[in-house]
């Protein structure tokens, strides 16, 4: 060993430097995060769980959930689409202007607003279309889409980013889809009965599922004929003559996926955000 | 250490069919095995000069410029910044701003209101900056206006507007009276660069500057 100090040097300098830029650099960079105000809605993103969601994420670790599920929704990347938000007063212009522009069905499209009239531009196109649709009252506007296979299979609207996870810990990103992604399973609108249902008796609500059921997190009895159920008991059709209610862990863990909603418009990562319907607009509208 | 010294042992008839290789006596050793310094092979060399290289590409290409907000599929801020949502006339009034504020807040103010002891009229509210269609107001920035002229029922003298036909380019008279219709207070439809042009090609032999009562005659298609 003549060359000791040569080697500790080289083995230092590798193992540090990837110490540095693998754990350091990401600390230092996103490891404040604070929670942030939207600036769309004034809200303060991400909001803190509820007990019971919060004890749901323990649930949800402790069931291996993430063994099948991930939570993070990936995206390729951005395109333009033009719409028309508002048609305005004068549509024979308007139409004239959009059969140049190669945009078939004119005239029905103008009757639609807010409607969208061509997609997959680039920023450039799709502003060049939109000032050439802005005149009078008329109004085109340049929307944002979100393009990858996850936003396509409709588990989010955009790319998840390290805001969202502010809360969770461990984060629970999961790397296998054997199931759905659950990033944004509390914008899915999924009644509470049914997702406990899911739990129990995922082949029930679902006939294809390939998840397991956790009757486990459920207590069962045996009903009388006539008797009440429990006001949070399972539809009987799940299993007749039996009683079904959910354990404290089954209504955590329900709490917990109805929170999970990675939907809101960061700065890091934009949400497509289509033109609404307007009063102004119905009011404004001239009768055809 | 482990392994068992193959020329040594008996037991491994192969190892000692290699007659050549004499067995070796264990001496005596004084001092710890050394190793004596030698040249890196030049492969080796230029491959991790390429893998340095591709690391680092690596780092430019995906690394967000080293910006803890740039994330998924965005290359930098930049990028991110370009993508808040605006609608095109939000944008040719952003450049409208600019040129105004180079160009016009001299005489109109910044607030717009003008001098009205120097003559300069108001444009909020003016029924001039208004006007549905902005043609009328499109050769007043082009060829200047001289003359007495009627702004909100109040008439303004002295002073004289100088054209911008030479200065400005057709999309910079569009931005800034795009500007001039939605800022304080105002709201009238964007002014759109081919409607410049071709007044800036009607009006191309115009000496002079427009007189309100010239401007007044000038049909206006609503």
């Amino acid at each position: 060993m003549n060359n000791g100090l040569l080697l500790f040097f080289g083995i230092f300098l590798s193992l540090g430097g990837s110490f540095w830029a693998l754990l350091l650099a990401p600390q230092v960079q996103i490891g404040r995060a604070q929670p942030v105000v939207l600036e769309a809605t004034g809200e303060t993103y991400p909001a803190p769980r509820s007990g019971m969601a919060q004890q749901g994420a323990d649930i949800y670790r402790a069931q291996g959930c993430v063994e099948c599920h991930s939570q993070q929704v990936r995206q390729s990347g951005v395109n333009f689409e033009v719409w028309l938000a508002d048609s305005g007063n004068a549509w024979p212009q308007l139409a004239a202007a959009m059969n140049q522009l190669k945009i078939a069905d004119a005239d029905k499209l103008i009757t639609q607003v807010p409607v969208k009239l061509v997609g997959g531009l680039s920023m450039l196109e799709a502003t060049g279309i939109a000032s050439q649709l802005t005149n009078g009252e008329a109004k085109a506007q340049v929307v944002l889409a979100t393009l990858g296979s996850d936003i396509r299979r409709g588990w989010g609207k955009r790319a998840t980013v390290s805001q969202d996870y502010l809360y969770d810990y461990p984060v629970q990103l999961g790397s296998l889809r054997v199931g759905p992604d659950l990033a944004n399973y509390g914008t899915r609108a999924v009644p509470v009965a049914l997702a406990l249902q899911h739990l129990y008796s995922p082949q029930s609500t679902m006939p294809k599922s390939m998840m397991p059921p956790y009757r486990y997190l459920f207590n069962k009895r045996p009903v009388v004929d006539g008797e009440k159920r429990a006001a949070n008991a399972l539809p009987a059709t799940v299993e007749p003559g039996y009683e079904i209610t959910p354990k404290p862990e089954a209504e955590a863990l329900v709490a917990y996926l109805m929170s999970l909603n990675a939907s809101a418009p960061l700065v890091e990562a934009p949400v497509p955000m289509p033109p609404v319907k307007s009063a102004t607009a119905v009011l404004a509208a001239p009768v055809p | 250490m482990k392994k068992p010294n193959k020329q040594n042992s008996p037991q491994q008839p192969k190892s000692s069919s290699s007659s050549k290789a004499a067995p070796v006596a264990v001496k005596e050793v004084g001092n710890e095995p050394t190793v004596a310094r030698a040249s890196m092979p030049v492969l080796l060399i230029a491959l991790l000069v390429a893998l340095v290289y591709w690391g680092n590409m690596y780092v430019v290409e995906y690394g967000g410029e080293l910006d803890a907000r740039v994330q998924g599929p965005y290359r930098n801020w930049k990028e991110l910044e370009s993508l808040k949502p605006q609608d095109a006339s939000a944008k040719l009034a952003a450049q409208g701003a600019k040129i105004y504020n180079q160009y016009c807040s001299g005489c109109h103010m910044g607030d717009g209101n003008g001098n009205v002891s120097s003559g300069f009229p108001p444009l909020p509210g003016s029924e001039w900056v208004l006007e549905k269609d902005p043609s009328r107001i499109i050769r007043i920035v082009l060829n200047g206006l001289g003359g007495p002229i009627t702004v909100k029922g109040k008439e303004y003298g002295q002073a004289q507007m100088l054209p911008w036909r030479d200065a400005l380019k057709d999309d910079d008279v569009a931005a800034v009276l795009t500007y001039v219709r939605n800022a304080w207070g105002n709201k009238a439809a964007a002014v759109d660069a081919a409607l410049v042009k071709q007044i800036r090609d009607q009006t191309a032999d115009k000496g002079g500057a427009w007189t309100a009562e010239e401007l007044l005659k000038v049909p206006l298609k609503n």
